[in-house]
């Protein structure tokens, strides 16, 4: 980790690399920023996604993937460095402020982001909107986790099977 | 990464299929081809949702979406903001319950196992099953922080359900208020491996020295604040059956110095000193003396962290100060508690409540005062010390003036009886 791939860099500062979303949108980014996903990192480096070609993405719209792509393009340099030990102070509260600012979004928006870091398999993005998640539902009943995230309501037999475990570990919060 | 390290995993990336460039544009064309990884299982069922999907502007022209559009990065997300094709998306695709396993792990990763057990873990089935079947969650259980919710749910039985979905892959388990007999007992069964464990405020724990005889690979102990658990004979049991034992923290929730425990100051420390791999010990409000730690100094040869902070009974000598020399982290009575981490509350005896007379004097009333935090205080009890009073106030068997409940008359049992309930009553409302 100590020499950041010397090799690769050069050849990842300048190249770039075409993203397809499902509805076939076009994204072109910076192959260190793409590969930030695990999923894209090894076709990129076999050195798909150059040229005419992109690589689609059939499990993410567009509007996810320019979210996914804002978090890749800001992290990429870190991620680079091998995260904090190049990186500044001044850096890491940038980082700081924009992962707060960033995650600052509507629940379904969220859903999307964690569903796309998953298949993406792209860790930061989806540890920081877990975190956020977490931070939503915090010390808040079953029930009015169901509504923060907008799940449908229960049905009876749901709940009923919430009734049931509830009793059975002896406690209930509501 | 290193450049050999690129250069491995181009390597890896020949042995596989060989995918030259000039082939990438046809196997673009074709989906399962587009990704070197399989999609998962969700990758399938998202598919087969596809037209949800679709763009949400149907008539939008398929040529127009397919125009090339390539910002340059930094800027590109707010010019796609303006594009027709981010304007509402379809709320039937998303469905939080479906979430695959690993992203809910994610989340639940990023909350406490009380979180967890009463709020997220009983959300829906999936969930739960998530929070249920992942033993790795549970290897350290942590039940700390949630004092507040003692009366209100039964920490104690969170602490069974978190045991048993460890799955015996416990290794470690702190507790604050969700620990009595019970649950040492069956963690003892299911976790023999166990290397950490801390009781916070476990007052229901009266067979310490019996349970502890299971937990042989222990090396780290903590039992702080309000505790049945201490003695030498206790503690000589933990060292006997805990030989890994490393760090050791004993913290009392504040320093208090009473008249008759003169012959019993060192009970705590003549036991510790029978650990004899301890590497750090904290020690917070402690009565011990000179003696005391002198017999853990002597007894406890590997110690290189000692916190006696509030330990008012010790006093330095030249003799103590040449046997720290070997600490290399050392805390004394009067250090600064602004990083302990537990609240501080003034000493008893500093308060004026019990000034004893022996070993110390009057010197140490005006120094310590200071450094008592005005943060947080446990409310004071009005009672003195060693009055009658305070025994009463420790005998749940006496009442009143100090008598038996067996000793009074039927009438006066049938008072207490009922002042009884009326307490409990009053007590149902507080919560």
């Amino acid at each position: 980790m100590a020499a950041p791939e010397s090799g690769d860099g050069n050849n990842g500062a300048a190249r770039m690399v075409t993203l397809i979303s499902s509805d076939n949108t076009r994204f072109e980014v910076e192959a260190a920023a793409a590969s930030l996903s695990q999923t894209l990192q090894l076709t990129i480096l076999d050195g798909g996604g150059g040229g005419g070609d992109g690589i689609p993405l059939p499990n993410v719209d567009s509007a996810t993937l320019s979210k996914v792509l804002e978090y890749c393009i800001k992290h990429a340099p870190a991620a680079a460095n091998g995260g904090a030990p190049n990186a500044t102070a001044v850096d890491r509260a940038e980082l700081e402020r924009f992962d707060n600012e960033f995650v600052n979004i509507d629940q379904s928006v969220l859903y999307s982001l964690i569903m796309a870091a998953h298949n993406l398999e792209i860790e930061g993005l989806q540890s920081l909107v877990a975190k956020k998640v977490a931070d939503m539902i915090k010390g808040k009943s079953p029930m009015e986790i169901r509504r923060t995230l907008g799940f449908p309501d229960p049905t009876p037999e749901e709940q009923a099977e919430m009734n049931a475990h509830m009793l059975e570990y002896g406690w209930a919060y509501e | 990464m290193s450049s050999s390290a690129t250069a491995c995993r181009r390597g890896a990336a020949e042995r596989a299929p060989p995918a030259p460039r000039s082939q990438a544009f046809e196997r673009a064309s074709d989906p399962k081809a587009a990704l070197r990884l399989p999609p998962p299982p969700v990758f399938a069922r998202k598919l087969g949702r596809a037209p949800h999907l679709a763009p949400p502007n149907p008539s939008l022209p398929e040529p127009l979406a397919r125009v090339p559009m390539l910002p340059a990065p930094a800027s590109f997300s707010s010019s796609l903001r303006r594009c027709p094709l981010f304007g509402g998306r379809d709320e039937g695709a998303r469905n939080w319950a479906t979430l695959p396993r690993d992203a809910i792990t994610a989340v639940l990763r990023k909350l406490d196992h009380v979180e967890i057990l009463i709020g997220l873990g009983q959300v829906c089935r999936s969930w739960r099953r998530a929070a249920r079947d992942y033993p790795a969650l549970w290897r350290r259980i942590d039940l700390r922080g949630h004092a507040h919710l003692n009366y209100r749910v039964d920490l104690c039985e969170m602490a069974w359900v978190a045991i048993r979905r460890a799955k015996g892959q416990c290794e470690a388990f702190w507790a604050e208020h969700a620990a009595n007999d019970g649950v040492l007992q069956f963690l003892g069964n299911q976790a023999p491996s166990l290397k950490s464990l801390r009781l916070i405020s476990c007052q229901d724990i009266l067979k310490f020295e019996k349970e502890i005889k299971k937990f042989p690979l222990l090396e780290e102990l903590e039992i702080s604040l309000f505790t049945n658990i201490g003695g030498k004979n206790v503690f000589e049991q933990v060292g006997k059956a805990c030989p890994e034992l490393k760090h050791f923290r004993f913290n009392q929730y504040c320093f208090i110095n009473m008249r008759d425990s003169k012959g019993f100051k060192d009970d705590d420390a003549l036991g510790i000193a029978s650990m004899h791999g301890l590497l750090s010990l904290q020690l917070f409000g402690n009565k011990l003396s000179n003696k005391g730690l002198m017999a853990v100094l002597d007894n406890c040869p590997h110690l290189e962290s000692l916190d006696m902070r509030h330990c008012f009974n010790i006093i330095m000598d030249n003799k103590l100060r040449a046997r720290f020399a070997r600490i290399k982290t050392l805390r004394l009575p009067n250090d600064s508690t602004d990083d302990y981490q537990y609240p501080v509350c003034s000493s008893l005896g500093v308060l004026g409540i019990e000034s004893c007379s022996d070993d110390y004097g009057d010197d140490y009333s005006d120094d310590y005062s200071d450094d008592c935090s005005d943060d947080y205080a446990y409310c004071w009890p009005d009672y003195i010390m060693d009055s009658d009073d305070y025994d009463d106030y420790c005998d749940p068997f006496r009442y009143l003036d100090g008598v038996y409940e067996s000793e009074l008359n039927v009438e006066d049992r049938m008072f207490l009886k009922g002042f009884r309930m009326l307490m409990k009553d009053s007590d149902d409302d507080d919560y």
